[in-house]
């Protein structure tokens, strides 16, 4: 596409964001400051490079192509794919725009940034940019400089919301290039329990940076289901940012193609005694795509529990990308601390990188990791061929087998249900050569 | 059905099989005996079409086709089983739903219909009731954790469902307790028929109590020694294989 040396591209790119950021007008509200102190984090900040060790598998290059700091143009339309057989409550930021909001049930309130005003405004001002700080990464600094406008969802203390929130992160079918940056802060109260699905939808050549933070009161409970099951040419930048109040759970469960370039970068952080956290991670590339999971679980205080499972799957020339961190802080003691990840490569040209990483300043801790990498085993495929299955399905069902210890845990029926026709697609998908 | 003409396959470039022929008529049960190591798994495998296996000579013609030509999972829906002597767990892919893919794509070559979810439900569990398989094992992985015995009744189980031609018994009465071989011989003679075959490969005549062969063929060093009717297996037990190869020699 571009000859352009890579510290040229590199370059281009940050004067372009630079320049778009600046268009916007002044605006005093917490857009406009949001937006201000990620200008100036995003020019001070240097873009990743092939030295820096968090982005060692991930280049940026598919980030920087032209276009990708494009507004959106307006006027796309929404295109609804309900997920058959789910009842939820639903809110769309369609290419990086929030859509108009549907009634709620009681207890579950949700707001854009632009028409926050009174306690939703002072929430928002305690906790935004808090746990997803402009100073740390420069795409979430990226994310605030260029951000038209985010969502507040609230759950008010002690409320039980039975219906499902689904939050639809959205790039329209369109063809022109565009990079959008969606922004959400998710606030479930003391003793408040929810249920959110985030599902990332589109196939186009569009790049969205969005930046999802969730704050869980003391004894707060959420079920994160984060599904993203369109492979194609979209770039994927997500970070989310969760803190646990004491003796909060949140629970994460993944279920995620590759696509042209996906990263997800997700810190946890039990920050009050007795938290709970379960991560669970199910991952399939296919051809060319890229997934890296970035995972940053912070034990601050003692008593605090994590377990990670990941299940990931390499075909063709695809790569797979698991970086999982535990960071247990000095007097985090007692904590419990797993991370389990089985891996499987379905050619020889495919690639899986998994790191753990363990820093641990507490003498009272468990912390356990375990990693296998491993291929079909061919007496299984044998056996399914010999009973008349042929080879394509033969993978597939095997496959599947192997991410079934994770999908198979998704706590919600409709969710497990289309899971598996989606993945069944993705391993029908034919096996390309090369790059498009 | 099945005519083996100087049969003659190497694994791993060592020679097993040394010019095997063998004729077997639709109607017909031929028990294949031998001693360890003399190929019998090695001609299970290669009809099956397991990887590994290289013929480097010799013919199979069944059913008036080349079956070295076919893939594995063609053989299995032309009507080729083969009973595994060491069937596969495979955690995470539920028996249910391997039987029923499985029993999709042999029928869809059939030109049958494939049976609804109730109609592939009352089948698999009339099956299961035969083989005195408890109907909780459909549920469970495929082979998963199952005891040696329940493996192999699986086996069966999948036999009476895809209904071959031409079956093939992989010391399937190996590891069985004398109350599992009677179930497990019932499920074979429910498969007799004037229009199939059945191929036992076994190391012991005891299943051939409960499965009485037309014929029965002895395998040493990869070629027929001999072949005969019940007697030869009797004869065999009376005497051991060494009696045969001094026979020959």
């Amino acid at each position: 596409m571009t000859t352009m040396k890579r510290s040229e591209r590199i370059e281009v790119f940050a004067r372009t964001a630079r320049t778009r950021s600046e268009n916007f007008p002044a605006d005093t509200g917490v857009l406009g400051r949001l937006r201000a102190a990620g200008r100036a984090a995003f020019s001070a900040a240097e873009l990743p490079n092939p030295k820096t060790e968090a982005w060692k598998y991930s280049r940026i290059g598919p980030l920087l192509e032209q276009g990708l700091l494009d507004r959106a143009p307006a006027g796309a339309a929404a295109t609804a794919r309900p997920i058959p057989g789910l009842d939820v409550q639903s809110i769309a930021i369609l290419d990086g725009i929030p859509q108009p909001l549907p009634t709620f049930t009681p207890g579950v309130s949700v707001t854009s940034f632009a028409a926050l005003s009174g306690a939703e405004a002072a929430a928002v001002e305690t906790h935004l940019g808090r746990l997803a700080a402009v100073s740390e990464r420069p795409f979430v600094a990226l994310n605030a400089a260029l951000l038209e406008d985010g969502l507040l969802i609230q759950v008010a203390p002690g409320v039980d919301v039975a219906l499902p929130i689904e939050l639809l992160l959205a790039q329209s079918d369109g063809a022109a290039p565009r990079g959008v940056h969606p922004r959400v802060l998710v606030i479930v109260g003391q003793g408040a329990r929810a249920t959110l699905i985030e599902r990332h939808l589109g196939a186009a050549m569009a790049f969205t940076n969005s930046v999802v933070e969730v704050v869980l009161a003391d004894g707060a409970q959420l079920d994160h289901l984060r599904l993203a099951l369109d492979a194609g040419r979209g770039r994927w930048l997500s970070a989310l940012d969760v803190e646990l109040g004491r003796a909060a759970r949140y629970h994460l469960w993944q279920a995620q193609l590759g696509a042209a370039f996906r990263r997800n970068e997700i810190r946890i952080r039990l920050a009050g005694e007795g938290a709970e956290v379960t991560v669970s991670g199910a991952g399939l590339t296919r051809n060319n795509a890229h997934l890296d999971n970035q995972l940053c679980l912070e034990h601050r205080v003692p008593r605090g529990t994590s377990t990670q499972v990941f299940r990931n799957i390499a075909g063709e020339t695809s790569r797979g990308i698991l970086n999982g961190r535990i960071h247990i802080h000095r007097g985090a003691q007692k904590t419990d601390a797993q991370l389990h990840t089985k891996s499987l490569l379905l050619s020889s040209r495919a690639e899986i990188d998994v790191k753990p990483e363990l820093e641990i300043y507490a003498d009272d801790v468990k912390c356990a990791h375990g990693a296998t990498l491993g291929q079909l085993d061919a007496n299984a495929l044998f056996y399914l061929r010999s009973r008349g299955l042929d080879e394509t399905a033969a993978r597939t069902l095997l496959s599947f087998a192997f991410l079934a210890e994770v999908v198979d845990g998704f706590p919600v029926d409709a969710v497990r249900e289309a899971l598996r026709p989606a993945l069944a697609q993705a391993f029908a998908a034919p096996a390309e050569e090369d790059a498009p | 059905m099945l005519k083996i003409t100087n049969l003659h396959a190497t694994v791993a470039d060592t020679p097993i099989l040394k010019g095997l022929n063998l004729e077997i008529n639709a109607g017909e049960v031929h028990a294949i005996m031998g001693p360890n190591g003399s190929g019998k798994s090695t001609l299970a495998a290669v009809l099956a079409g397991r990887d590994g296996y290289e013929v480097t000579a010799g013919s199979i013609e069944y059913l008036g086709r080349d079956l070295l030509a076919l893939a594995v999972e063609e053989r299995a829906r032309a009507g080729v089983f083969l009973a595994f002597q060491y069937p596969v767990e495979i955690p995470g892919v539920s028996n249910m739903e391997f039987l029923r893919a499985s029993l999709e794509a042999v029928r869809s070559h059939r030109g049958e219909p494939n049976l609804s979810a109730v109609e592939f439900m009352k089948l698999a569990r009339a099956t299961s009731a035969q083989l005195q398989l408890d109907p909780e094992f459909l549920k469970r992985g495929v082979n998963e954790g199952f005891s040696g015995g329940e493996k192999k009744r699986n086996e069966i189980l999948q036999m009476l469902l895809l209904q071959p031609n031409l079956a093939i018994l992989d010391e399937t009465d190996s590891g069985l307790d004398i109350d599992a071989l009677q179930v497990v011989a019932d499920g074979v003679n429910a498969l007799r028929s004037p229009e199939r075959a059945i191929i036992m490969v076994t190391h012991y005549q005891r299943l051939l109590d409960y499965v009485v062969p037309d014929q029965v063929h002895v395998l040493a060093d990869g070629r027929i020694l001999r072949s005969g009717g019940r007697e030869l297996a009797l004869e065999l037990e009376a005497k051991g294989y060494g009696w045969l190869r001094d026979d020959a020699a």
